[in-house]
């Protein structure tokens, strides 16, 4: 049901001009009532950068004063005064718009003689929801898109019998209303810069399971939260308030997590979730918020297909899986292949193989009528087989992502090249792949806005870096899964040695990574673009080898790493690198780091070492 | 409109056509299992925008996404099929699982009856789940199955 502009208008007439009046000395309670937190959270009001409290909502319909957006007085009075009319037609009246505004406001204002509107419409769709619960969302990263770190969240709306499907539960989400025929760069471009309203959405969580589970590969971890059912109720309401309206969204402030932790705030006078983040809300820290205010009752774990297919293939023998793998790259007759397995082995081989048919089909793009064809006969094969497979789930991981270390990051450093120097070191978000590992994908890094100034012992003191992007992923392959190795970086920094410049560099690999003496062994074709007036032409293009080694654990990183980097356009000097770096972790948000490097330029060769202390906050 | 080939029943044929006539998007009965899957927002949106785009829904019907005129079991029967075709050939196939399940509570099958569902399904896997199925074919597939069951006919109506 939308609320239309034509009733709106007559709304707002008839406050101006009704009868209905507010006695005077209700004036000093409504001031308070407008500046009361719970107000203010229902309507989104929220301190501005530029110093202004205004609402983050965007459209009219989300007001019943002209100002409301503004004007928080105004729009209580305008709500005291609509809330009391009492002669609309059903689900017409200001009551059934704004349920969750009404019912605080009847709460507040006991004395005030309100009288219940039918409201039909509203009434049918609680109903159809039959929330009695709600339960945070919170997607996991996946394994080769280190940016799925920043993750989504979204809120389950679970019903009273614990027996009902999860997955026929509506769940509530909030998203940039993106434009799909935008690019990439367009759509992040937007997102940054808030070029896309952003919506609230109500829609069964097998939509979102279907996304995440099945066709993104991520692990999802959810949060039972303990609110009260009339809390609950609240939150419904007001849901249902968000309808057809639009707010800002932004990449890293007002995104999907920050919106829901406000919808949270708006449900229950418990909650004041969103007044930690004026900046960023990364999704992680969203769980830490409600975890510390005492919202968070547990953790289930939901493990994607890639994760399903890992856990049953290590239940195996080799030979069940060499089958499974057959069966899906050759076109030999599916009972033939069978044959040498039992009657348990041939439905453990028959379901691997499905699993690896869907993510050929689904990572590897390798979809195709053949294909198509092979997994549906597969599964028929399956069918005809009414014994169970016997596979134990994936075992829940021991480290959930929001156990991992904090999500900022300072550092200390000292160190020496032909001078001594100290580095002051500050990243924003989020975590390379020499932080410590808990909680976190081995061989996955993704960093944005890493800051390094560095003061020399002949006391002068220089930005010695700024990421803008660092990107990488060296998910290694295993029985099943291929996964393409890659990373992706650009910002400005400067070579090994006092007197170096800064320069920009925008650097691209791609290749792959395998399991190796316990950790991952990694070859790379990376290709740098370095843009400076100290390079001769003002620009270098090169193109070479970058390969290494990464062990990761709960209390030691090592990385060692060689780039050979012959010129391909541009200046024509050669260069090289090599570097060694360890990690030893002290405590759950500090460590201890030292990295020695090596860079051949033509004919110069530098050297740098230094040692880190990391404190993560 | 996706062609039908021959030799698919006749009641398949008429039900879609029906839906043709339905509200856009609900139940239509078009959706085919192992679609090729399109993924080139893969790691953008995969990133704190999840952006959605178009399928604007406030959940304001029945139990189905983007459905205005859906009423009753079979109507969302249809719906939830044609969403879920890709996990309901693979739980069909094993006789379990969670969306199996999901289907078996949107078409009222009571506990006691469960297991005997998990078996009709598995056991007519082929005619649900096939090249050139639709969840139209599959829909219709299943109610011939359920209907051919003694314990289980009285969820066809």
């Amino acid at each position: 049901m939308k609320w239309s502009v034509s009733i709106r208008q007559a709304m707002v007439l008839l406050l101006l001009y009704s009868g209905v009046c507010v006695a005077s000395n209700d004036a000093s309670t409504f001031e308070a009532l407008a500046q009361h937190k719970q107000w203010q959270h229902l309507l989104h009001y929220r301190l501005h950068w530029n110093g202004e409290v205004y609402s983050q909502n965007d459209s009219d319909e989300f007001f019943l004063h002209p100002t409301g957006k503004y004007d928080a007085l105004a729009e209580l009075n305008a709500a005291v005064r609509a809330f009391s009319i009492t002669d609309m037609a059903d689900d017409e009246s200001a009551q059934c718009r704004f349920p969750a505004r009404y019912e605080w406001l009847k709460q507040q204002l006991n004395d005030h003689a309100f009288i219940d509107q039918p409201c039909p419409d509203f009434d049918r769709w609680a109903k159809e929801i039959a929330a009695h619960s709600l339960t945070l969302i919170f997607p996991a990263s996946h394994i080769n898109s280190p940016s799925s770190m920043y993750g989504h969240t979204l809120v389950r709306m679970d019903r009273e019998d614990p027996a009902s499907s999860k997955l026929l539960a509506y769940s509530v989400n909030f998203a940039a209303n993106a434009d799909p025929t935008d690019n990439e760069l367009v759509f992040s471009y937007k997102g940054l810069t808030g070029g896309y309203p952003g919506v609230v959405s109500v829609l069964p969580y097998y939509v979102k399971t279907n996304e995440y589970q099945h066709m993104e590969y991520r692990d999802v971890w959810e949060y039972p939260l303990n609110l009260s059912p009339a809390e609950v109720d609240q939150f419904v309401r007001h849901i249902w308030e968000t309808q057809d309206t639009e707010f800002d969204y932004f990449f890293f402030d007002e995104n999907c997590s920050y919106r829901l932790l406000a919808l949270i705030d708006a449900a229950t006078e418990r909650a004041d979730l969103t007044d930690d983040f004026f900046l960023t809300a990364v999704p992680v820290d969203t769980i830490r918020a409600l975890d510390d205010q005492g919202f968070v009752a547990g953790a289930v774990y939901r493990a994607s297909a890639a994760s399903q297919l890992n856990a049953a293939s290590d239940q195996v023998s080799k030979q069940v899986r060499e089958v499974s793998r057959v069966l899906v790259e050759s076109d030999d007759d599916i009972d033939t292949l069978l044959q040498s397995l039992s009657a348990k082995q041939q439905v453990q081989a028959l379901e691997l193989s499905h699993a690896y048919a869907r993510y050929l089909a689904v990572k590897k793009k390798k979809a195709s009528p053949e294909l198509r064809r092979r997994t549906l006969a597969l599964l028929s094969a399956r069918a005809k087989r009414p014994i169970e497979s016997g596979f134990q789930p994936a075992a829940q991981p021991g480290l959930r992502d929001d156990q991992g270390h904090q999500t900022r990051r300072f550092a200390l450093a000292a160190g020496q090249t032909e001078h001594g120097f100290v580095d002051l070191h500050w990243r924003p978000a989020y975590h390379d792949v020499m932080d410590l590992l808990d909680g976190f994908v081995p061989g996955s890094q993704i960093q944005m806005g890493a800051t390094e100034l560095r003061a020399w012992d002949t006391d002068d003191i220089r930005l010695q870096r700024l990421t803008v992007i660092d990107v990488l992923s060296l998910s290694q392959r295993d029985f099943y899964q291929r996964p393409t190795a890659w990373g992706v970086s650009g910002g400005a920094k400067r070579f090994v040695g006092r007197e170096s410049p800064l320069h920009g560099y925008l650097h691209v690999a791609f290749g792959q990574a395998v399991g190796l003496a316990g950790g991952r062994l990694y070859g790379l074709a990376e290709t740098q673009l370095l843009v400076d007036n100290q390079i001769e032409e003002g620009y270098q293009l090169t193109l070479g080898p970058r390969a290494g080694w990464l062990y990761q654990s709960h209390l030691l990183n090592a990385n060692i790493e060689g780039n050979w980097q012959p010129s391909v356009a541009g200046d024509n000097r050669e260069r090289h690198e090599v570097l060694a770096r360890l990690g030893l972790r002290l405590t759950s948000q500090s460590q201890l780091r030292a990295e020695w490097i090596r860079q051949w330029q033509q004919e110069t060769t530098n050297n740098e070492w230094r040692v880190s202390w990391q404190q993560y906050f | 409109m996706k062609k039908l080939i021959a030799g698919a029943a006749l009641v398949a044929a008429s039900s879609m056509a029906m839906a043709d006539h339905g509200p856009a998007g609900c139940g239509l009965g078009t959706a085919v299992v192992f679609p090729d899957a399109n993924e080139w927002h893969e790691h953008v949106l995969a990133a704190t925008t999840n952006g959605t785009s178009g399928n604007q829904t406030f959940g304001m019907t029945s139990g189905t996404l983007n459905c205005q005129d859906a009423n009753g079991p079979m109507a969302q029967t249809q719906a939830f099929m044609e969403d879920n075709m890709d996990q309901l050939a693979l739980d069909a196939a094993k006789g379990q699982g969670e969306t199996l399940a999901a289907l078996a509570e949107v078409m009222g099958v009571e506990a006691a009856d469960s297991a005997a569902f998990n078996r009709t399904v598995q056991s007519n896997f082929d005619n649900l789940f096939h090249a050139d199925a639709t969840s139209g074919t599959a829909y219709e597939a299943l109610t011939a199955a359920l209907a051919d069951s003694e314990q289980l006919k009285k969820y066809v109506g």
